[in-house]
């Protein structure tokens, strides 16, 4: 499996920042450019090998990411100038030799499982595989009963589905056959309109496309307290000299480090999901709305079976890990 | 009835065409946005209209004066464009100006609803305020699903969902709900919704866009250049 970034864009609606910069090396936070958490999100999905597709300032790209990015070996496809993000693929293709493929547009950030839509795209028997989310309404919602105003919904998840800007495609998806311009207007309604277009859907995780400034500003806010994880995010929602509140998300199949705390005391408040929390002699199985406290220096990881949401309740020691071992190359 | 017309926002989105110029004043097919307002207004009778300015303000003044041109009544009210009193603040500041049952409508808005049926709707009822709502416009393509696969996509539809449309009647008696700074949409409608005090006139079918961006400007400019949209 070779992953495959479309970065070639001009980002015109992200003026004044794509005058001196391709789209995907703005930062979302402060040392991590979008380009930064695409290939993260690679690694953490135990893809090894990026093809960047680049145009517009590439040699800036080339410069950040040379010939390897955190364990992952990256190449470039450059086009000198834009044919359309059919093109640039059909290229990629070449240089992959027959392997498949798993593509994102670089303008999106996600929290997406990528291990699992591959997995679910292997024992597919469509060519194409599209991750598909759920839309968030841009607007608000009015709630009627006849004529009158029930109540708002402000930007609401709708029951209507999205293309996520991830696909992942096989070698006898024969690209050759389609012309023209954009993926999204030539190769994915005609294969759809063939019934060859399969889907990977997840719901409720974080899914953004960094479109216009204020997509930007959007996506900034969500980074301001957000570390990204190869098993999913860690967000400090408090931290006062007190005490410490933090959200972990771990994706469904994903687990933390096996580690301690030398001094932290914490209880974990399930919010959502299923798993469990691995000790060194036994297990302690977790759903929604389950506490389980774990006391200082007891060796522990956590393991989501189904994606999960908690919170972190803990004295105040931020920096207090002892990692015994580690289960991805990235971190 | 008088309309009270929001025309203080920065239009951010509009830079750099917003740079000395407030949104409203924005040229959208030959005229500005407001002009295409004021004659819906005039259109359903409606002659006397209050500006709610605030960046650049003097321009729109300028430009409309009393209203003479447009065979309206038009009045000012001015807010300080480095304090923002949002979309409720502006219509609480000028509150000595509503003498009844007003129209409150958004200035970065084009469309030809029927403002007459809505007023119609409005006065048979024993509310405090009527909103004006479309079905919403998906800015995405929306993916149907059938089985395991992708069916097919849709460019961007109309979806079942009603949003607001930007345009509102509303009681004197709404007044003593408004914040001096805050938001009509998120403060002070969902309390009158609470009260049962709120409805919905459904305002689907009409032309309707809002002009945020450059992208919404160039749509419209070239709806009012081939007809699509026109009063």
């Amino acid at each position: 499996m070779i992953g495959m970034i479309l970065c070639g864009g001009f980002g015109k609606r992200l003026k004044p920042y794509t005058d001196i910069m391709p789209t995907p090396l703005i930062e979302i936070k402060d040392n991590c450019t979008i380009l930064d958490k695409q290939i993260f999100d690679f690694a953490s999905a135990g893809v090894g090998e990026v093809v960047l597709l680049t145009g517009y300032k590439s040699e800036m790209i080339e410069a950040r990411y040379g010939n390897e990015y955190k364990g992952v070996k990256i190449s470039y496809h450059v086009e000198d100038k834009p044919l359309g993000t059919l093109n640039a693929l059909k290229a990629g293709m070449e240089l992959a030799g027959g392997e498949d493929l798993v593509v994102r547009n670089g303008d999106v950030v996600t929290d997406v499982n990528i291990k699992k839509m591959i997995l679910r795209h292997s024992n597919s028997p469509y060519p194409v595989t599209m991750f598909v989310t759920r839309m968030r309404s841009p607007y608000g919602i009015v709630d009627l009963g006849d004529d009158k105003v029930r109540s708002f919904k402000e930007k609401p998840l709708l029951e209507y589905y999205i293309n996520g800007g991830v696909y992942c495609i096989k070698p006898d998806a024969r690209l050759s056959n389609f012309e023209g311009g954009s993926l999204e207007h030539t190769l994915f309604p005609r294969m759809a309109e063939v019934g060859r277009l399969g889907y990977y859907m997840e719901d409720g995780v974080y899914w953004a496309t960094v479109d216009t400034v204020r997509d930007l500003e959007d996506v900034r806010k969500e980074y301001k307290n957000k570390t990204d994880k190869p098993w999913g995010y860690e967000k400090v929602l408090i931290s006062t000299d007190k005490y410490l509140t933090k959200e972990l998300f771990i994706r469904s199949g994903y687990q933390t480090s096996f580690h301690k705390h030398p001094r932290k005391d914490e209880t974990m408040y399930i919010i959502e999901g299923v798993g469990y929390i691995e000790f060194h002699d036994h297990k302690e199985h977790f759903q929604k709305n389950d506490t389980i406290r774990i006391e200082p220096n007891v060796p522990h990881t956590i393991v989501a079976i189904e994606n999960t949401i908690l919170h972190e309740v803990s004295t105040p020691y931020l920096e207090d890990t002892v990692r015994i071992k580690d289960y991805y190359n990235v971190r | 009835m008088k309309a009270f017309i929001l025309c203080g926002g920065r239009g951010e989105r509009l830079k750099p065409l917003t740079d000395s110029l407030p949104k409203p004043m924005v040229n959208v097919g030959g005229k500005p946005i407001l002009e295409h307002q004021l004659e819906l207004l005039h259109n359903h009778g409606i002659r006397k209209a209050v500006l709610l300015v605030g960046w650049y303000g003097e321009k729109i003044e300028a430009y409309f004066g009393k209203g003479e041109k447009l065979g309206m009544r038009i009045e000012y009210s001015y807010e300080d464009p480095n304090n923002r009193l949002g979309t409720a603040g502006p219509i609480k500041a000028a509150r000595d100006k509503i003498e009844g049952p007003f129209i409150v409508m958004n200035g970065d808005i084009i469309s030809n609803m029927n403002i007459s049926a809505i007023v119609a709707f409005h006065m048979g009822l024993e509310c405090w305020g009527t909103i004006s709502m479309i079905n919403m416009p998906s800015p995405y393509g929306i993916i149907d699903l059938e089985g395991s696969r992708i069916m097919q996509f849709r460019e961007k539809p109309v979806l079942p969902y009603k949003m607001n449309a930007g345009l509102y009647v509303l009681e004197p008696d709404v007044v003593d709900f408004l914040p001096d700074v805050g938001s009509i949409e998120t403060d002070v409608f969902p309390k009158l919704a609470s009260m049962e005090k709120l409805y919905g006139f459904d305002s689907t079918g009409i032309y309707w866009s809002d002009v945020g961006t450059h992208k919404d400007l160039q749509k419209v400019d070239q709806d009012i250049l081939s007809g699509k949209f026109k009063l």
